[in-house]
């Protein structure tokens, strides 16, 4: 122990200074500024809205938080000789959303969705005798609900290493889904955060009509998914993220609607009950601060063992316009190859499995979207509308068969967001 | 074919590569100086509805799938 | 009949307690909750590691050419620091963030002198532009770091809040940074043991206090050694070398943040300055220096 010695005017037991000095007196005075009961006001106020630079921290701040969106879809009718209706599918949704915090240890969100589809849908495709295709439809109009319900569990959501928990349901006529999942963030150095999670689906499908359509009548499906990735922080304006999604299928992979030109015959669509998916994501997060703006680069390709490959890039555009208004918009590429048990129709005998899907054949698909948000207080108003066409020349690659049921479409989507303490 | 696939996903696979390489020698960001990445528009998914909406349409009408995260149950879409 | 009350928890990276005489748990537990909510709010707001902290949010203007429109609570502190750097000539300063990144105290080691004036050019209050409630940052690289006023003003926060909620009796401990509520039940004042710099659990000296604040500057709670030789957590902004001063020096003040600014400031002003500074002051304070060795 090193030996002490106490200043030279040590401390006397006096509480408070019986004289004023001028030093002191100014420093009471800067200290006066700080009213310590004056700010007490400010704690439960809602977030500035005079913080010019970063209006959107405010809203993560949030203990709860609801969102609502509703959202039109509407599909083209369908082009050249079909047999049928030209209809396609229209959808009208209605999503909800609530976020709760609930301290610092969890936070918790449900989200519904509410969606009604009307509509005919494409069958299969018949060869013309002048060498042309006619697509077939479903006469009638099919109307059918779909209703979803996702629950999710963050623990430790403001720390750096975190699970997340979630299940999902969806129920249809015809259709039911139940998903569990699992995902872990953990930090493994300052600059890098380790992703990896997995999930799990149990569907079951119970088609309408199915003796009067020689549809099968009920049938069984999981999926068993898992990925792992890795993000860096590369500066203090971006951020990069890379990582591998596996997927495996089995059960009743066909769809049960579809159906398959051979010959004279038209038969079930039938798919291998086997599918493993490789899909490898790239994405990328620029702030531009001087513009108020960032940028957004998503990549993703997708492999499997039907032999599809795709690539598809999205580029979005977040800029701030003042305070209060929000512009993204936003484009996307998306490129296929067939499955190899994929044709429009088929001559003789295609094997065990054959499928006349247009979602299993070459194509390329174009889209793009502009989303404008305001916000009023507490309250942001978001309004959007989506392009999408989708076209057998579009795809990467040599010159692809004509695919007549591609489809294109356009969505509207209006909403707000709503957060509060 | 096959052989033609797979040295397509390893063309696709060297500029990841790069691009990981060369992140691995950028010099530390300190926490206090993150701000700018916790904007709201610096979020992978800034808009938790509309992302899941604008998915679930590409779920249904495409032929791949597939994202960063615990993937959630199927569809009857057509 | 009041009973007594403690609560020791971690809040601020330092060791807090809250002593409280209350009727019974419950409004004790009340004046606990108070204040570990206050203590979130402020440590959310300021901190040095967190992203989303006002202190990031400050980090990332930096350079940009922008300005940022801060509310009524920042600019006062903003306030008490410009007139703390106007009182000690510029001694007092919350931009040394460069500086105090420099002299990390994990790090064992010190920096060259290169590193030194690099940091220094991204140090100095008056590079700042602050029009209340304006601030700018035009330096790329500059920080501000309010630590030095943060946990003293919250401690004279949770104070006022558990008076607001009706307790008269009780003080708030933020690792050393004393803030009292109130004297004890009997009017008796609040005895402050001065740890000895060099026996961790050995009081040098006591201080009575029954209101106001009392608040430690010292090198023995933060400091970097190396080859045998102490270096302070307290750095001179216009040097960027470490201060050669007390090994402690205790103040009591009206309120804790007073308390803090002058302990600091007699922290930077060296043992002389200091000493004279102080007396001058007319705060009652405990000055502790290690003798020449």
């Amino acid at each position: 122990m090193k030996p002490l010695k106490k200043s030279p005017k040590p401390a006397s037991a006096p509480v408070v200074p019986t004289c004023s000095s001028a030093p002191l007196r100014i420093l009471l005075g800067a200290a006066a500024a700080l009213s310590v009961s004056a700010v007490h006001a400010v704690v439960d106020a809602p977030p500035d809205p005079s913080v010019e630079s970063d209006a959107a921290a405010a809203d993560q701040g949030q203990k709860t938080r609801t969102s609502y969106r509703y959202s039109e879809y509407d599909e083209d009718p369908q082009t050249g000789r079909v047999i049928g209706s030209r209809e396609r599918y229209f959808v009208r949704a209605h999503q909800f959303r609530l976020d709760q915090s609930i301290g610092e240890r969890a936070a918790l969100a449900l989200s519904g969705t509410h969606e009604v589809m009307s509509g005919s849908s494409p069958w299969y495709v018949l060869p013309g005798a002048n060498g042309d295709l006619i697509q077939v439809l479903s006469g009638a109009s099919i109307r059918d609900t779909r209703r979803e319900l996702v629950a999710t569990l963050v623990t430790d959501p403001t720390l750096p290493d975190h699970n997340t928990y979630s299940a999902s349901i969806s129920d249809e006529d015809d259709y039911k889904s139940l998903a569990l999942g699992f995902e872990r963030a953990q930090a493994l150095a300052p600059q890098l955060t380790l992703g990896y999670g997995l999930s799990y689906s149990d569907d079951s499908l119970d088609p309408t009509d199915a003796i009067e359509q020689n549809r099968i009548e009920h049938a069984n499906k999981n999926t068993a998914s898992g990925f792992a990735s890795l993000a860096w922080v590369l500066d203090r304006s971006s951020v990069l993220q890379a990582g591998v999604q596996l997927t495996r299928h089995d059960g009743y992979l066909s769809d049960p609607y579809k159906q398959v030109a051979v010959g004279t015959d038209v038969l079930r669509d039938a798919r291998p009950d086997l599918r493993l998916q490789t899909a490898a994501i790239v994405r990328y997060r620029r702030a531009f601060a001087d513009a108020n703006a960032a940028l957004h680069l998503d990549y993703r390709y997708v492999h499997d063992d039907w032999s599809i490959q795709s690539h598809s890039i999205e580029l979005g555009w977040y800029q701030s316009l003042g305070k209060d208004w929000r512009l993204v918009p936003s484009l996307r590429y998306y490129s296929q190859s067939a499955a190899d048990f994929y044709s429009a129709f088929f001559v003789d005998s295609p094997g065990r499995h054959a499928s006349s899907d247009f979602r299993l054949s070459a194509y390329g698909a174009v889209s793009g979207k502009l989303n404008l948000r305001k916000r009023f207080g507490d309250w942001e108003f978001s309004i959007g509308a989506e392009r999408y066409r989708s076209n057998e020349h579009y795809a990467l690659g040599s010159a692809n068969d004509i695919v007549p049921g591609l489809v294109s479409f356009t969505r509207f989507f209006a909403g707000f967001d709503y957060g509060f303490d | 074919m096959r052989t033609e696939r797979s040295t397509k996903f390893k063309l696709l696979l060297l500029p990841l590569l790069l691009v990981l390489g060369a992140c691995a020698s950028t010099t530390t960001v300190q926490p206090w100086e993150r701000g700018r990445l916790a904007r709201w528009d610096m979020q992978w998914q800034p808009d938790a509805l509309e992302g899941a909406m604008a998915d679930h349409v590409k779920f249904s009408k495409e032929g791949t799938s597939g994202h960063l995260g615990a993937a959630g149950g199927g569809c009857g879409c057509n | 009949m009041l009973q007594s009350f403690h609560f020791s928890f971690a809040a601020m990276g330092c060791p807090c307690a809250l002593h409280l005489e209350a009727e019974h748990e419950q409004a004790a537990q009340q004046a606990f909750t108070i204040a570990e909510t206050e203590l979130r709010r402020l440590d959310r707001k300021y901190s040095h590691y967190r992203d989303d902290s006002l202190i990031a949010e400050i980090a990332d203007l930096a350079g940009s050419g922008r300005s940022l429109t801060v509310d009524d609570e920042t600019a006062a502190l903003l306030d008490f620091a410009a007139s703390l750097h106007q009182q000690s000539a510029g001694l007092f300063d919350i931009t040394t963030g460069a500086l105090t990144h420099l002299w990390d105290l994990r790090s064992g080691s010190i920096p060259d002198a290169a590193a030194i004036a690099e940091a220094l050019r991204h140090v100095g209050w008056q590079r700042l532009q602050w029009q209340r409630p304006e601030l700018s940052v035009p330096v790329a690289g500059m920080r501000l770091d309010l630590g030095g006023i943060v946990k003293e003003y919250a401690a004279d926060r949770v104070a006022q809040l558990c008076r607001d909620a009706g307790f008269s009796h009780g003080m708030v401990d933020l690792g050393g940074d004393l803030a009292v509520i109130g004297a004890h039940a009997d009017g008796s004042a609040w005895r402050i043991g001065i740890k000895s710099p060099d026996a961790r659990n050995y009081a040098t000296a006591h201080i009575d206090i029954s209101a106001g604040g009392l608040a430690t500057s010292g090198d023995y709670e933060r400091c970097l050694i190396v080859d045998g030789r102490r270096y302070s957590h307290i750095i001179d902004p216009r040097s960027g070398q470490p201060i050669e001063s007390f090994a402690s020096v205790s103040v009591s003040a009206p309120s804790c943040l007073v308390a803090g600014a002058a302990a600091t400031m007699a922290m930077l002003l060296g043992t002389v300055n200091g000493a004279n500074w102080l007396q001058e002051l007319g705060l009652p304070h405990l000055c502790l220096s290690r003798l020449p060795e």
